[in-house]
């Protein structure tokens, strides 16, 4: 298994390079960002002399090359626009990110087993019922879902907070209070994701003939489910709830947007908009990092419970 | 008001695009907390840095209007007060020895007296920083402390947005205690310090009062939060539920901020219009021709645009100076009436019967739904539009580069120096084909060398001639509304497009 790990950290390595070049090169191919940091009113000495601050009259590569050795180092450098070291800013949006994004998980993947699971035991019109659900939530747009909720939960009803973050450290109370209408508008869509793939691979192991073996000896119906049918249904729900985080990191601009919740998509929104390379490079690397990580367990929570899966 | 338009206006404003910015910060909360009222304003965009010397003017100022005091005021009709200077004077007819006297008696939050060797430091260290606020000292040659509360200013050309600039970031004084990280720790003069430990850059900004400055009466909030909420829908959404005190709001949903009790403001916000600026027809020949210039005012029809796209939120106009100012001639908005006859026929006298092809950006940030109407009214005259559309991102940067022989934008300031410079001197990268009009030239350099009683009739004169000129084709000056808790009270004026901290009150 070390082997299988290194093997997978060496190509997330060259994923890594692959991405933070793509990024650099296509921020470049963008004209100077000289004018949108100094504004209009600027001459065009004043816009010579950032070009030549910001190094851009040396050649891409060598720029990226600049920015890995650095990056390598562990230093991300300061945004053009904010003037904040770049760490210090993704250190301070990374927790509202997976604050969101692993609560949203975490939800979509409890309440998605759980009705996947009832769905392939009941059958019938429980069965149909999770999968008009499901058909529903994947139907419905999460940014119209979202609105509807504001609308709702915080305008109407005045329950829920409308928009921003509290840390978690600050209060806990508040901090789950600030979660519970954006985490509400993923999990509308996750958990009828996760339900119809749980439902899918359970309905498909309940009718395998070891489990009818298993019935004939006379195992009690629980231990059958929960030990049997259970562990080798869970790889492949895994997996979407390992695609559904990687998804929210991407879903989290929108969300993130729409209630104010300064994450690393609002960050990186702001950054590109106003063509801040270093922002943008920093928030590319530590997502590819997260997804790569992510994977990496996922696969070896799969391989944890089906021997099948071979760890090379 | 898209995300990332108002965010890209924001980005690029002059210190005079202070509108969308100060109104974004507006705002006071009555809520009484543990040591008296709050103020919460929700801001259009994030802060760029709290060091005035690389901090941008905009939706930036908002932020660094309660830490920091300026040289001198911008008072709300434009016409500039006194600041941390008490008094200032041109000691030369040419206007380029400027003398200011100094307030005595100012400390700064850390303790460091205020003086004339601080506005030498703090003026020369903005010009090096080559940041947003640098172009606003760009004509100054040299700074001499004549004195412990007197300072004199060497200008290479007379610059008459000088001392308004000064009211703004440009003449922000910070300690020179703070010069290594302002960016983190920014020590001023002003009414405010800032509460690191409840401030998170990129979302919430906390500021308490300054013990050295215990102005009540014309900061009666003894805390000030600054949430940046770019998003409009988002930022409407916290207005709506009292999240936030005031801040611009989504026009779309004036009726229901009106139904959930808040007061609805609307003022004079920025040009919506098309920028004729290959006005020596060197990428489209036929621009060359006034009369082509001319015939595309009289194609457009400005209010009916405003109307249909914008709900009617603003007012129609054909000229780019603002509404109120020394420039602004309410007859010349008579200009150009909407008459694709008139237009048809000044197109056939410059020989173009038959109508011709003209290139145009397109774009998703400003105005996106104005691009279509727009082509369906020129072809209506024979002009064929062919839209080339233009990524958000690079918007000004293509527009500028003279790639584009015209282009729609929205611009618009309240200083008519800063106007004129950028839209008319050939100097300027927005007048990107540095076309130089010998009427234009003359009367800028007359105008910055006139007493301020001077310059409105020549101002007139030159927006007379601009408009004759057809340099532009403005459709409409739009409004930015502005949301506000009715336990505030904004001491707004008609026409005013500033507003200041101090203009926001407790009601009642």
């Amino acid at each position: 298994m070390i082997g299988f790990i290194a093997r997978r950290s060496s190509s997330a390595v060259i994923l890594l390079l692959v991405v933070s070049a793509l990024t650099f090169f296509l921020m470049d191919l963008l004209p100077d960002p000289g004018q949108g940091i100094l504004g209009v009113s600027a001459t065009d000495e004043q816009l010579a002399a950032k070009r030549a601050e910001l190094g851009l009259d040396r050649p891409v590569v060598l720029r990226w090359l600049d920015w890995l050795g650095a990056a390598v180092r562990g230093d991300l450098g300061t945004s053009w626009t904010t003037g904040l070291r770049v760490s210090d800013s993704i250190g301070t949006k990374l927790p509202v990110t997976l604050s969101l994004t692993l609560t949203a998980t975490l939800v979509c993947a409890v309440l998605g087993i759980a009705l996947g699971l009832i769905a392939a035991i009941r059958r019938g019109a429980v069965d149909r019922s999770v999968h008009v659900l499901a058909v529903a939530g994947f139907a419905v747009p999460g940014l119209w879902v979202g609105i509807l909720l504001v609308t709702v939960f915080a305008v109407r009803l005045e329950v829920l907070p409308a928009t921003g973050y509290v840390p978690l450290a600050e209060s806990p109370v508040d901090w789950a209070r600030s979660l519970v209408l954006p985490v509400a508008t993923i999990a509308v869509a996750g958990v009828a994701a996760i339900a119809q793939q749980t439902r899918n691979a359970v309905a498909e192991v309940l009718e395998r003939d070891y489990i009818r073996t298993l019935r004939s000896r006379g195992l009690p119906a629980r231990r059958v489910l929960f030990v049997h049918v259970l562990r080798n249904a869970t790889p492949p729900a895994l997996t979407v709830v390992g695609l559904q985080f990687i998804g929210l990191l991407g879903g989290a601009l929108v969300i993130e947007q729409i209630f104010a919740l300064p994450g690393l998509g609002s960050l990186a929104i702001g950054a590109t908009s106003q063509s801040d390379v270093p922002t943008v490079q920093g928030v590319v690397l530590v997502s590819v990092c997260v997804v790569v990580t992510v994977n990496l367990a996922v696969d070896l929570a799969t391989g944890a419970l089906d021997p099948k899966v071979g760890m090379r | 008001m898209t995300i990332l338009g108002r965010r890209r206006v924001a980005a690029l404003a002059t210190a005079g695009l202070v509108v969308a910015a100060v109104a974004g910060c507006g705002g006071s909360n009555t809520a009484e907390s543990a040591g008296g009222k709050t103020l919460t304003l929700a801001a259009a965009a994030d802060a760029t840095s709290l060091d005035p010397a690389k901090g941008a003017g905009g939706n930036g100022l908002a932020y660094l209007q309660p830490l920091y005091d300026s040289l001198t005021t911008v008072n709300p009709d434009q016409s500039v007060g006194p600041g941390l200077a008490t008094a200032w004077t041109y000691t030369d007819p040419e206007r380029r020895n400027l003398r200011m006297t100094l307030r005595e008696g100012v400390t700064f939050s850390d303790g460091t007296p205020f003086d004339a060797t601080v506005v030498k430091q703090n003026l020369e260290r903005t010009a090096a920083a080559n940041g947003p606020s640098s172009f606003a000292v760009a004509a100054v040659a040299g700074i001499t402390v004549a004195g412990p509360t007197v300072v004199e200013l060497a200008l290479k050309t007379p610059d008459p947005s000088l001392l308004y600039n000064f009211g703004l970031v440009a003449g922000m004084m910070l300690s020179p205690k703070a010069f290594g990280d302002a960016n983190a720790q920014p020590v001023g003069t002003g009414p405010y310090i800032l509460d690191a430990g409840h401030t998170t850059r990129g979302d919430r900004y906390t500021y308490t009062r300054n013990p050295r400055r215990p102005d009540r009466t014309a900061y009666p909030f003894d805390k000030i939060v600054i949430k940046a909420i770019p998003d409009t829908n988002a930022r409407t959404t916290a207005l709506l539920t009292g999240q936030a005190d005031a801040g611009l709001g989504a026009p779309a949903r004036m009726d229901a901020a009106k139904g959930a009790g808040l007061t609805v403001t609307r003022q004079p916000g920025q040009v919506t219009g098309m920028w004729l600026v290959d006005r020596e027809g060197k990428v489209a020949p036929q621009l060359k021709d006034v009369r082509v210039r001319r015939a595309i005012n009289h194609a457009i029809d400005g209010p009916g645009i405003l109307k249909a796209i914008m709900a009617g939120v603003g007012s129609p106009t054909t000229q780019m100076f603002a509404a109120g100012s020394p420039a602004y001639d309410p007859e010349l908005d008579r200009a150009y009436p909407y008459d694709p006859a008139r237009a048809k026929q000044l197109l056939a006298e410059a020989g173009l019967a038959d109508g011709f092809k003209l290139v145009l950006p397109s774009e998703n940030a400003f105005v996106p739904a104005l691009y279509p109407v727009l082509a369906e009214q020129l072809n209506q005259v024979g002009i064929k539009v062919e839209y080339t559309p233009v990524s958000t991102n690079q918007l000004s940067q293509q527009y500028f580069s003279g790639r584009f022989p015209a282009f729609m934008y929205v611009w618009g300031t309240s200083q008519n120096w800063i106007d004129a410079n950028a839209l008319l001197s050939p100097a300027m990268p927005t007048n990107p084909f540095k076309v130089a009009d010998p009427v234009i030239v003359d009367l800028l350099a007359r105008i910055a060398k006139s007493p301020d009683e001077a310059q409105g009739p020549l101002y007139r004169q030159l927006n007379t001639h601009v408009v004759e000129q057809a340099w532009f084709a403005p459709l409409f000056r739009g409004d930015n509304v502005l949301f506000s808790a009715k336990s505030v009270s904004l001491s707004n004026r008609p026409g005013q497009t500033f507003m200041a901290l101090t203009d926001y009150r407790p009601a009642g």
